[in-house]
């Protein structure tokens, strides 16, 4: 499926992808191929991606929103994720 | 005489020097809010088009308070403009295509209309015109970012959904080229299908970095209706978070527009002052120099007058 990780700030993630795992507000789902229309909300936390390649990739964010179209493609947006300070 | 001459040579010199420094800022900043605009774009464009999908759907279960459309009595009104001047026609653009929508609706009392302004700009114009500015959002610096966007959009949120206002109208600057923007006045709320559409339209680019999005948004157009959408946890929450959200990211991608092209703006009106200053130091140089020219001449046929006169 084409998958794209988009934030206000930068383009996370384009291109073919596996699968895609992220915690909802309603539990953690994978998306596959073909997976049928979805919208959801998600909490902060890591989108996992396997690309077509099978290789993981890991990507934290703040809360954000899933779309899977009908046309294979999903679509996810992302809040930045807070900053992290050491002090 | 030269010395009149020479202290407006000098004005002009300086002037040229301020309006030169000033370009300069507004061009690095025109770049990097520019940068940020640009880079905007892909979330803007999905998060336009998702609210499209939620908009086009059936609307037998629920339909989220944004998407409501009912008759209109009372329209809020936006006006994003500058805090400061010197950036050429940007604001009175946007005030313009205000009083042209103005004149066109026939508007004969204000009572009907509440107005947020945004940048000084907007406010003393409305307060001078007599409208009832509901709050004014100033100084919100150079480069806007999502944190001073949301009180705003939870604003117009609020408005819309107690029923203050039926229709939310925003007047605002596209940003298309360095040297091209255009003033557009968008109908946000409520959130219809076909005004998220001509909005997507606008933001996609022409030409350039991510203009594909414009053909592909088109290709799908035809399906998005047919379909049966799974909405978690549920529909009505998830609606209702996501329209909110969504607003907030349509209105913070409206003012990066408008902070690009203010600056954009602004580099244009000061190279044109430069421009201008340099070409009023080059007349008042050339009088100058024939003042002098004249004086010389004069002094020294006098000179020769005189020295004849004695030997004479």
């Amino acid at each position: 499926m084409k998958l794209s990780v988009y934030s206000l700030k930068e383009i996370l993630f384009e291109g073919d992808a596996l699968s895609v795992t992220c915690a909802t507000d309603g539990g953690e789902i994978t998306v596959l191929d073909q997976h049928e229309p979805l919208i959801a909300t998600f909490k902060p936390g890591i989108l996992k991606i396997i690309d077509t390649e099978h290789n993981d990739h890991y990507i934290p964010t703040g809360k954000g929103f899933i779309e899977v179209t009908a046309e294979n493609t999903t679509r996810i947006l992302a809040d930045e994720t807070p900053q992290v300070t050491n002090n | 005489m030269f010395q009149l001459i020479k202290q407006r040579m000098k004005g002009a010199q300086n002037i040229s020097q301020i309006t030169k420094a000033m370009e300069l800022v507004a061009a690095t900043k025109m770049r990097r809010s520019q940068e940020i605009a640009i880079h905007s774009r892909p979330y803007a464009y999905t998060a336009l088009d998702i609210l499209r999908t939620v908009a086009a759907l059936e609307k037998e279960e629920y339909t989220p308070p944004l998407f409501t459309e009912r008759a209109v009595t009372r329209t809020a009104i936006v006006l994003i403009t500058s805090d400061k001047g010197l950036a050429g026609s940007f604001n009175s653009n946007v005030i313009k295509k205000f009083e042209q929508f103005v004149r066109e609706e026939k508007i004969s009392s204000k009572e009907n209309y509440v107005c947020i302004a945004v940048g000084k700009k907007a406010h003393a114009y409305l307060e001078k015109q007599g409208y009832t500015i509901l709050q004014s959002f100033v100084r919100a610096g150079d480069f806007t970012t999502p944190e001073e966007t949301r009180p705003i959009a939870e604003l117009l949120g609020k408005l819309y959904s107690e029923k203050t206002a039926d229709r939310v109208l925003v007047f605002s600057t596209h940003f298309r080229t360095a040297l091209a923007q255009e003033t557009i006045a968008r109908e946000i709320l409520p959130m219809r299908a076909e005004m998220l559409t001509r909005t997507i339209n606008n933001i996609v680019p022409e030409k350039g970095k991510y203009s594909e999005l414009r053909s592909k948004g088109q290709e799908t157009e035809s399906k998005r209706k047919s379909r049966n959408l799974l909405i978690e946890p549920a529909p009505a929450e998830v609606l209702e978070s996501i329209s909110a959200h969504l607003l907030h990211m349509e209105l913070y991608h409206l003012f990066m527009e408008a902070n690009a092209s203010e600056h954009a703006a602004r580099r244009m009106a000061m190279k044109n002052a430069s421009e201008n200053a340099g070409e009023l130091v080059q007349t008042l140089t050339i009088t100058y120099n024939k003042l002098r020219q004249a004086a010389i001449t004069k002094e020294i046929t006098e000179i020769t007058a005189g020295a004849e006169a004695l030997a004479g």
